[in-house]
């Protein structure tokens, strides 16, 4: 029987070719995690700060948003997948089928790499569709220096509860995503 | 330096997650195979023999192997050029992606056929560039005229001028329709 740690190597792998999340500006690989706690609001804000620390290690001016402030959101799994998946089809896929078909074999590596984008979308779908109770988190941060307007950066959180008879953990995937 | 031994491993690679050729009449695997022989009219016709002796093993052991050695072979052997058969199953796995997806967003319990479909395309794509690389690369069909059919696709791999290291890099397997 597989394990929590197991599920959350399996979701590992499913990283390794291929690691960026769809709509970000920048980079945005996942990163994988395990806990026994529960994600509460605490938790998701000790998450929040612990990214946004991260991603801001290089600037001495930098200085964490108010907790207070944060404005959390969660999404059902369908809601964000399926968005993103028909999204990646229409255009990605559809476009680089078309220059295949058009342009032959020099293109045929768009299709492979876009390909490869549907392919994480939807093994990482299905990973956390198979645990229990999973969620899109985003946290938004107020912008630093113009009222009523977010930051950039998003902390993203995709989670669900592994369940077993011998143990009860969280996984979970973790990113910055830069949306302007 | 890529060996054929290393390119041999890329493309079992590939079918190490999925490795479903469709309308197969064994087990549907692609199996890879690597060679010192040409891939002529004897060699194709000696991988069309151990797939039968399979198909005889594995499922009809009432089936007659064809005579081999009858003056004239009734066998047809065809060659449907290399990058067309791929293009064209290609184009099907995307058709049937899209009907995936459409599914997909009308009822998310359909997840794991879109997964699959997914898996479908990605095969294709992978194998058409991996076995593209090859020399000449080429597809073999051998139809026994009972829709028993051999599928062998491959190509060539090292430097012809240097024969003791030349290897052709095959994958075959069994269908009952193309």
């Amino acid at each position: 029987m597989a394990t929590a740690t197991q599920t959350a190597t399996a979701i590992r792998n499913i990283l390794k070719d291929y690691n960026y999340w769809p709509g970000s500006e920048g980079d945005s690989p996942l990163t994988i995690k395990t806990t026994t706690s529960e994600l509460t609001n605490e938790k998701l804000i000790a998450i929040d700060r612990s990214l946004r620390r991260k991603v801001n290690e290089g600037d001495a001016s930098y200085q964490l948003p108010d907790s207070s402030r944060l404005v959390i959101t969660a999404k059902a799994l369908p809601e964000v997948f399926r968005f993103l998946i028909q999204d990646a089809f229409n255009y990605n896929l559809t476009d680089s089928m078309n220059s295949f078909t058009k342009d032959g074999d020099i293109a045929l590596s768009f299709v492979e790499s876009s390909v490869e984008a549907m392919e994480y979308l939807v093994q990482l779908y299905s990973a956390f569709n198979a645990l229990q109770n999973p969620k899109v988190w985003r946290i938004l941060a107020p912008h630093p220096d113009i009222p009523d307007a977010y930051d950039a950066q998003v902390s993203m959180i995709i989670a669900g509860t592994f369940v077993s008879p011998v143990e009860t953990k969280v996984i979970y995937a973790t990113t910055t995503l830069y949306e302007t | 330096m890529t060996t054929a031994t290393k390119t041999a491993s890329a493309i079992r690679l590939i079918l190490k997650d999925y490795n479903v050729w469709p309308n197969g009449t064994l087990d549907s695997m692609l199996k890879v195979s690597s060679t010192t022989s040409a891939l002529d009219q004897t060699k194709i016709l000696s991988i069309d023999k151990s797939l039968r002796r399979k198909y005889v093993e594995l499922v009809d052991p009432a089936y007659v192997l064809p005579d081999y050695k009858a003056e004239v072979l009734p066998l047809s052997i065809q060659q449907p050029e290399f990058h067309q058969f791929f293009k064209q199953r290609i184009a099907m796995a995307y058709g049937q992606l899209m009907i995936a997806q459409q599914n997909l967003q009308a009822d998310s319990t359909t997840l794991p056929q879109f997964e699959l479909a997914v898996e479908k395309l990605e095969y294709f794509t992978q194998l058409y560039s991996a076995l593209g690389a090859l020399q000449n690369p080429q597809v073999w069909t051998v139809n026994d005229g009972k829709d028993i059919i051999s599928l062998i696709i491959g190509g060539g791999f090292g430097d012809p001028a240097i024969p003791e290291e030349y290897r052709n890099i095959y994958v075959s397997t069994q269908v009952n329709s193309l």
